[in-house]
Parts: C-alpha cells; sequence; structure tokens
C-alpha cells in the first residue's frame, strides 16, 4: 500500500487567552488529533462548533502552525518549510473556504483573482495565462464570459465555483474544502457537490472535506473522522460509521439529522445537560458531561478513553465502544439505491 | 448623497477659486492702494470685501489666501497620509514586535499636544516659508492616521479574500497593494479628507499667533489678526477672512461626511 | 374552523437600483389555531419577506406593501391597524423569533432586563413579579439554571442558549402564533434537535400556533403539519406535510427533494434543478420556474394560478390541470 498523501500525527494547538469576536467564538483548540488521507480518497472531517475542525484545516495548509505534532504532506514535513519549498508545497495544498462571498476580493474582477495564483507562482503569464483561466472556468461549468465580472454580480453558487477554480489553478494534489456547500442553497448544494466528485474523478484529486453536516458528508467521503471539543472520538469508512456508530457522541449526533422520510426517524439520543454547554473537562472523556449512554460511569470521568479497534479500520476513543449497546441495533442500512 | 453633491461642489468651487486666484483677483494682493482715501474702506462695489488698514483690496487678498491655505493643508495632509499609512501597514500586517515598537512610537508622539509642538518648531525657525510650513504640520499629523490604517489593515489581513491569497502563496506585498489597500482606501480617504479642513484651521490659527507664513502673505489668520483690532470699526477685514475660513473648513468637514456617508452602504 | 392567520393577497415590493423587486407577489395562506405551518423555500424566494411583512417589520420605504393585501390575524386586519393595536399585537399577539439569535440580542442589556422589559410591555406586573415571571420562562425554555442566567450578558451564553432567550422573549407575551424564521439555521444539529423538539412541546404546551419558516425540506418534514413551497415570490404548492413528501405535486418540490442531501434514502442526489434563481426584478413571463423545469411544455407560457391538486392540497403548475404530461 503506497503511502499516504497526507499524514497528521499528534497535532495540538490551542488559542489561549482568545476571547471571541463580534462575529462568533474563539477559534477551538485540537488536542491530540492524527488521521491519514489516502491519494485518490476523500476523508470527512465532521464536527460541530468547537470541534476544531477549522483549526485543523488551516494547520494543514500552513496558514497557522502547530503548537505540537507533526504533518507529512507526500512524504515530507510542512512545518519547517520556508521561502521556495513553502511555495511549491502551496502548489500542491490548496483550500476552497466556506464564504463564496468574503474569500473573494469584492473589488477585484474574478477572472482576475483566478488568475492571481498562475502568475504569482509563475506558471504562465499574459495570453497563455488568460487561455488558463478561460478553461478553468469551463471546467467548474462558468461561462468564461463570467470572467470580467465583479463578486457582487454572480450567486453564491457561482462565487464558489469560482472559489474552486482559483484553488485548481495551480493544479494541486490535495484540496482542503472547509465547510464548501454550507452557505448555498439546497438545488445549488447539489450541483456544486456533483461538480467536487466529478473534478476528482478527473484531475485524480484527494479531499480532505470539513462539514457539520452528515447528510452532506455521506455523498463525499469515503472515510470520516468524527470530532468532538478537538479530539478525534471515532473514524470509520463513511458506511460503517453512518450504519454502526461506536460512539456516543456519533449516535447522537446521527440521531439529531432530520429525516424526510417518517420510517427513517429514530428516537432522538438526548444528550445531558441540555440547554447547557458542554462544559470542557480536564480529565477524563471529553464528551462525559453529555454523554447519554446508559453505561457512562466513574473510570469516564477520571480516564481518557484511547481509540479502539471495533473493525477494519473503525475506532472509537469509547470505553465501551467494543461493545455495541444493547437494545440499540444500527441503523437499517438502506436498501434503495 | 445630497451632503456629498454640496460638499464635492463646494471643494471645487474652492479648488478652483484658489487656483485660478491670480487670474481672478481685481489686484495683486501686497498692492496699497490709496492710503489715504482707501484705508479699511467699507465694502463697495470697486472693492466687494472691502479693503484693509493698507489699503490692500481684501477680495483680492482672501482669494490668494486661499492657495495658501489649500496649498499647504493638501501637501501637509498627503505627507501625513504617506507617513501615517506606511507606519500603519507595516504595523497591521507585520505585528508582533515590529507593531508594538511603532504603536508605542506612535502613543509616546501623541502625548505631546500637536499645537505646542509645532508653536516650538516654529518659534525657532527662522524664516517660514510654506513648504516648510508643510513638512512641520505633515510631520506631525501622521500619528491618526497611522492608527487608523493598522486597524483597517489588521481587520483586512482577517478577511476571507486575503487568507485566500495567503494560502494560495502570493507574497506579502503583493496581498497589501492588491487586496488590502484597494479595500481600506473608503475610511483613510474620510479621514484625510476631515484632516484638510482642521489643518486649514490649524495654520490660520498660527499665522494669526504670528509663527505662520510672514506678512504680508495673504494668509487668512494674519488677515484676521491684522482684523482684530478695528473690530468695531472695520468689522469685514476679519468677517472676510473669517468667512472664507469657514465656508473652507464647512466645505471640507461636508465632502468627508458625504463621502462617509457613501461609502458605508457600499462595504462589503 | 377559522384560520388564526390569514393571509389574503399579500404582495411586497422594493424599489431597487436595478428596478422593482417583486419580491413576495400575491401571497395568500391560513395558519389555523395550534395548527404548524412550514414555509419552505431558497433565498430570494420571498418567504423572510412575508413573515416580516405579518407585524409590519419592513421598513417602507425602500419595502411596499400592495394595498390590495390583507393580513387578517384573529379577525383583525393587521395592515389597518393603528400603533397602539400594533404595538400590543407584537409580542402579544404575534411573537417572532429570528436566525441569528446574538444580532437580537443587546450586548450591554442582562438577560433578566431584556425580559423583563418585554413582560412588562405586555402585561402590568411590578419588577418583582415580572422577574418571577422571568425566570419562569427560562425555565420553560429549558435553560437549566434560570438564576444565574438572568444576571448574565448574551455574549456568556452559547448560540443555543441564546436562542433558547429569544424563545423566551417571544413567548412572554404569551401570543398565540408563533412565527419562527430560520430559527436553527445557525445552530449546530444537536442543538438544532433540541430546539425543535422545545418548539413543538412549547407549542402543544401552550395551545400555539407556529408559522415556520426555514429552507431544511427535513425540518419541515418533522415539524410541520402543512407545508408551503415558495419559489419566485409565489406560493407553489401546499399540502399536509406528509404528503407533499411522500408525492409532491410541483416539479420544483420534486427537484428539491431530489436534490436534498439526506442521510435516508440514495446516497447521490442529483441536482436536478439546473441553472439558478433569477433576480426579483425580472421573473420569467409566464410559470416563474419554467426556464428551470424539465416537464415544461407550451401551456406554461400562461402563469398558472394555485389550482386543486388532491384533498386539501393545491399547486400552481398546469401538470395538474390533467394534461397528458401528468404522471
Amino acid at each position: 500500500m503506497s503511502a499516504p498523501l497526507l499524514l497528521v500525527e499528534g497535532l495540538r494547538k490551542a488559542y489561549p487567552g482568545a476571547r471571541g469576536n463580534v462575529a462568533g467564538e474563539p477559534p477551538a483548540a485540537v488536542e491530540d488529533v492524527s488521521f491519514v488521507v489516502n491519494r485518490g480518497e476523500t476523508l470527512a472531517l465532521v464536527g460541530e462548533s468547537g470541534a476544531g475542525k477549522s483549526t485543523i484545516a488551516r494547520c494543514v495548509v500552513r496558514l497557522e502552525d502547530p503548537d505540537a505534532g507533526r504533518i507529512r504532506f507526500d512524504g515530507g514535513e510542512i512545518g519547517g518549510l520556508r521561502g521556495r519549498a513553502l511555495r511549491a508545497f502551496r502548489r500542491r495544498v490548496q483550500i476552497v473556504f466556506q464564504d463564496p462571498h468574503g474569500s473573494l476580493n469584492p473589488r477585484m474582477r474574478v477572472g482576475a483573482a483566478v488568475r492571481e495564483p498562475i502568475e504569482v507562482h509563475g506558471l504562465a503569464r499574459g495570453a497563455e495565462a488568460d487561455a488558463r483561466v478561460a478553461g478553468l472556468f469551463a471546467e467548474v461549468g462558468l461561462d468564461p464570459d463570467y470572467r470580467a465580472r465583479f463578486p457582487h454580480e454572480l450567486s453564491g453558487g457561482q462565487r464558489q465555483r469560482v472559489g474552486i477554480a482559483r484553488a485548481l489553478a495551480v493544479g494541486p494534489d490535495l484540496l482542503v474544502l472547509d465547510e464548501p456547500v454550507s452557505a448555498l442553497d439546497v438545488s445549488v448544494q447539489a450541483q456544486v457537490l456533483a461538480l467536487l466528485r466529478d473534478l476528482q474523478a478527473r484531475r485524480g484529486l484527494t479531499y480532505l472535506f470539513i462539514a457539520h453536516d452528515l447528510a452532506v458528508v455521506r455523498q463525499m467521503a469515503d472515510r470520516i473522522a468524527v470530532l468532538y471539543r478537538g479530539r478525534i472520538v471515532e473514524e470509520a469508512p463513511a458506511a460503517s460509521l453512518l450504519v454502526d456508530p461506536r460512539h456516543p457522541y456519533t449516535r447522537a449526533l446521527l440521531s439529531a439529522v432530520p429525516r424526510l422520510e417518517p420510517d427513517a426517524r429514530q428516537a432522538r439520543v438526548r444528550l445531558r445537560e441540555p440547554g447547557g454547554e458542554g462544559t470542557a473537562v480536564t480529565q477524563g472523556c471529553p464528551f462525559a458531561p453529555r454523554c447519554p449512554d446508559p453505561r457512562r460511569d466513574d473510570r469516564c470521568l477520571r480516564e481518557l478513553p484511547a481509540a479502539l479497534e471495533v473493525g477494519p479500520s473503525h475506532r472509537a476513543a469509547c470505553h465501551f465502544a467494543g461493545k455495541p449497546v444493547s437494545g440499540v441495533a444500527p441503523s437499517r442500512p438502506d436498501v434503495r439505491g | 448623497m445630497t451632503r456629498l453633491r454640496v460638499g464635492l461642489v463646494f471643494v471645487l468651487a474652492l479648488v478652483v477659486l484658489a487656483l485660478l486666484a491670480p487670474l481672478l483677483a481685481p489686484h495683486p494682493p501686497h498692492l496699497q492702494l490709496d492710503l489715504a482715501a482707501l484705508r479699511a474702506a467699507p465694502p463697495s462695489a470697486a472693492h466687494p470685501l472691502g479693503t484693509d488698514l493698507f489699503s490692500r483690496d481684501l477680495l483680492s487678498r482672501v482669494l490668494h489666501g486661499a492657495r495658501i491655505s489649500l496649498a499647504i493643508a493638501g501637501l501637509a495632509v498627503v505627507m501625513a497620509v504617506l507617513l501615517g499609512g506606511t507606519v500603519g501597514i507595516l504595523s497591521g500586517w507585520l505585528g508582533g514586535a515590529v507593531d508594538a515598537v511603532l504603536m508605542r512610537a506612535v502613543d509616546a508622539a501623541m502625548a505631546i499636544p500637536r499645537l505646542f509642538v509645532v508653536l516650538v518648531v516654529l518659534a525657532l525657525w527662522e524664516h517660514v516659508t510654506v513648504p516648510a510650513m508643510i513638512v512641520i504640520l505633515g510631520a506631525t499629523g501622521w500619528f491618526g492616521i497611522s492608527r487608523l490604517v493598522r486597524a483597517e489593515v489588521r481587520n483586512a489581513r482577517a478577511r476571507g479574500w486575503v487568507v485566500a491569497a495567503r494560502a494560495a502563496g502570493v507574497p506579502g506585498p503583493r496581498i497589501v497593494l492588491r487586496h488590502v489597500l484597494p479595500n481600506i482606501a473608503g475610511p483613510v480617504i474620510v479621514a484625510a479628507t476631515m484632516g484638510i479642513g482642521q489643518v486649514v484651521l490649524l495654520e490660520a490659527g498660527l499665522s494669526y499667533l504670528g509663527v505662520g507664513i510672514p506678512q504680508p502673505a495673504p494668509s487668512w489668520g494674519s488677515i484676521i489678526a491684522d482684523g482684530q483690532a478695528v473690530l468695531r470699526t472695520a468689522p469685514w477685514i476679519v468677517a472676510s477672512a473669517g468667512g472664507a475660513l469657514v465656508a473652507t473648513v464647512l466645505a471640507f468637514t461636508l465632502l468627508g461626511d458625504g463621502l462617509r456617508a457613501w461609502l458605508d452602504p457600499r462595504a462589503p | 374552523m377559522t384560520a388564526l392567520l390569514d393571509v389574503r393577497h399579500l404582495s411586497v415590493t422594493f424599489t431597487t437600483r436595478a428596478g422593482v423587486a417583486r419580491a413576495a407577489d400575491d401571497v395568500s395562506f391560513t395558519v389555523a389555531p395550534g395548527e404548524t405551518v412550514a414555509l419552505v423555500g431558497e433565498s430570494g424566494c420571498g418567504k423572510t419577506v412575508t413573515a416580516l411583512a405579518l407585524l409590519r417589520l419592513l421598513a417602507e420605504p425602500p419595502a411596499r406593501v400592495d394595498p390590495a393585501s390583507r393580513i387578517l390575524f384573529d379577525g383583525a386586519d393587521v395592515l389597518a391597524l393603528e400603533s397602539a393595536a400594533l404595538r400590543r399585537l407584537r409580542g402579544g399577539g404575534i411573537g417572532m423569533v429570528f436566525q441569528e439569535p446574538a444580532a437580537n440580542l443587546n450586548p450591554v442589556l442582562s438577560i433578566g432586563a431584556h425580559l423583563v422589559e418585554t413582560i412588562r410591555a405586555h402585561a402590568s406586573l411590578s419588577r418583582g413579579a415580572a422577574r418571577a415571571r422571568a425566570r419562569e420562562l427560562l425555565a420553560m425554555v429549558g435553560l437549566p439554571e434560570p438564576d444565574r442566567h438572568l444576571r448574565q450578558y448574551p455574549h456568556e451564553l452559547s448560540g443555543g442558549m441564546q436562542q433558547r432567550v429569544l424563545l423566551a422573549l417571544a413567548l412572554a407575551g404569551e401570543p398565540k402564533l408563533l412565527v419562527a424564521d430560520e430559527p436553527t439555521t445557525a445552530l449546530d444539529v444537536t442543538t438544532q434537535a433540541e430546539i425543535l423538539e422545545l418548539l413543538d412541546s412549547l407549542r402543544r404546551q401552550l395551545g400555539m400556533a407556529m408559522l415556520l419558516i426555514t429552507h431544511n425540506l427535513a425540518i419541515a418534514a418533522t415539524v410541520a403539519d402543512r407545508v408551503a413551497v415558495m419559489y419566485g415570490g409565489r406560493i407553489v404548492e401546499t399540502a399536509p406535510a406528509a404528503r407533499l413528501f411522500a408525492a409532491p405535486a410541483h416539479p420544483y418540490t420534486e427537484g428539491l427533494l431530489r436534490a436534498a442531501p439526506r442521510l435516508d434514502g440514495p446516497d447521490r442526489p442529483t441536482p436536478a434543478i439546473p441553472g439558478g434563481v433569477p433576480p426579483a426584478t425580472a421573473w420569467p413571463t409566464g410559470c416563474r420556474f419554467r426556464p428551470r423545469c424539465a416537464r415544461a411544455f407550451d401551456r406554461c407560457a400562461e402563469e398558472p394560478p394555485l389550482m386543486a391538486a388532491g384533498e386539501g392540497r393545491e399547486t400552481r403548475c398546469w401538470l395538474a390541470a390533467g394534461t397528458p404530461e401528468a404522471s
């Protein structure tokens, strides 16, 4: 088996003294996060606010440096990269952001925005760069005439396509997608996700897909890692995770997603301390204060659970992960095509 | 919108008047016309603003004074923006030690009252020329702008497209030039415009105190100083220059305010 | 049973630089006492404008409510109320909750201050009595430590807790109808589920009707008795919730259902609706969905009215008129 394209080991980052700004809460801390992404696959990082997904994304693309841990891309450590080597790294790892409106310079035409990485990395100039931009626009399903438009002249879905084109401009191997469709309407979401799948197949891309919506993730991911308060609590192939979740948080998360089909609705797993904050813990399992599992005990509060192997490539950080909760059958695998 | 339009028209009119002063002024400003008959003469058809104590036509003096005031204020503010902008960008973009050192220096400088510094320098200066005045006012007026630019640059640094540019490997200077500056221009322009009005007033005050551009240059402040002694008998002397001063400051303030209002809803 | 809320021919336009935007066009629907109706649609469909119009919260200008519009609440025409009666209606007859909880709380006022102010606006109670009632309300919305929360400031609470406070504020006047505009969109999934359950239990406990505005079909399916789908400023389909989702009558609804990402059902939804929503200043002529509809045919050049499509169902589509294409 070839080496993974991205390897993250023991990642730790905290923001001491950070306060939230008016726009929201302070960035979430990340503690001892390890995962790999293999060539050509899509790993989804799923979690709610405070899980640390964006922190991880920013560390992976070297927008920030972790406090501890290693990140290896294609075998090489990225932590010490500077200057030319850092530039070369940026050609191979790119990021698409959540807010299609905020991630584009409002005073810059979108064609110029897509062109900039090409010029900055010395890949092409003048007419050739123009041609590449036109090609990229066509590839993401945008009329090349739109190159002359400003962001405010485009819809949310179109802007996000521009963001994708910009990320692809340098020909990366790995694309980090930070909630790429969360801000889009349902019908547009479907279009953009289909585009992303299509691009992955055509260009052989590897995706690190970050989202809070499990239903979206289900369409994209080969493997899923669930984050809670800065730690990975469960990691498994997508099908296994959705059908046989072994961590109480994963189960709660799955049961909380509203279902269209009345038959598919389960009794919701209610978390403890409803309406409360979810206090941070200094020892033991970080999920313990809210854990609804009837087997929760003293050990959970004292001892941090290690990641247990519960199946092929399936790990869960819960003392009781190895034993499915009696009386709670795994959800029926969906039979319809 | 109307504030903006009125202010713009007003300011443009002032600029045009100032530029064309030599052509528009009926008499040379230094010319003493008729010491006997026209000394401190009230406004008349021949002299719409009257004459001063040395029988010089006030309209001509005020027009030429506009050139002095606007030139000094305009260029001093440009200098302040360049200085303050540079410091603000370095501080805001680089952060860390650079920011700390620069901002503490700015804090220290701002702790000393500007008027005091200017007065001391001018008092020691032998012969104050227009360029000298510009430099002195510019060099003492950039601190507030540096803070404003620093704040704007820091905000801009966190904006989505700047983060995206960093992630794409775009070099720092280019990001500042193409992604930061165009988006912070607004508040800086507003501050600069208001600043011009303030400097006009400051320069007039210095001339009034007698430490500004020396006589017989028709600085509005000197005209007011001259006319102060005869305020009861010949109020038009103070009124002419004083009125011009008020009109000018008002015009720039309106323009600045109008620009602020106009730029606001367009902010991304 | 007479409707609690009866909206008839509501039209709202905005004058913009690009022209006149018809944000809501001839919108009519009802909400019966105790019923939950979901208003579903994507951005630009007019659902939020409709909600704001109910309490006359739109700034006119630039908005303009067409004089032919009627909003009847408990018999009275909201659009004709004079200011004192309107003030009593807001919070007293109809309570509203919005999307971004933090944006709707004053950062310099404590939670207790917010609540006491609202309580006393609808009932003449002493400060002490109002505070006691505030405590009750906070407990009712599921906040674990009401006394502590009364003293706290908005920024000290999480998004979910803030939304519960806003709910308490909306309920303080004991309204008969709660209008909730995307109340959970900005919240985490687990918090969202808690809030939705809370809304449901409060509704039953207080005998309240609810108008829920959302773009999330699954939420509508779980919570609503009846659903109205909006597109292009118009209502394009109404039906009881279960039947709407089991068998949609309008191609847009069908497209939305096929495009929605789901945990149940097919894991590769088809992007069934091509193109995008046109601007409200330039709706297409004829059926507004026609340019994006795979089943459009010549009659669609004429805009369809709402027509019956089964019992208790209406749809704005010629396919329901029994043409050969209807399958």
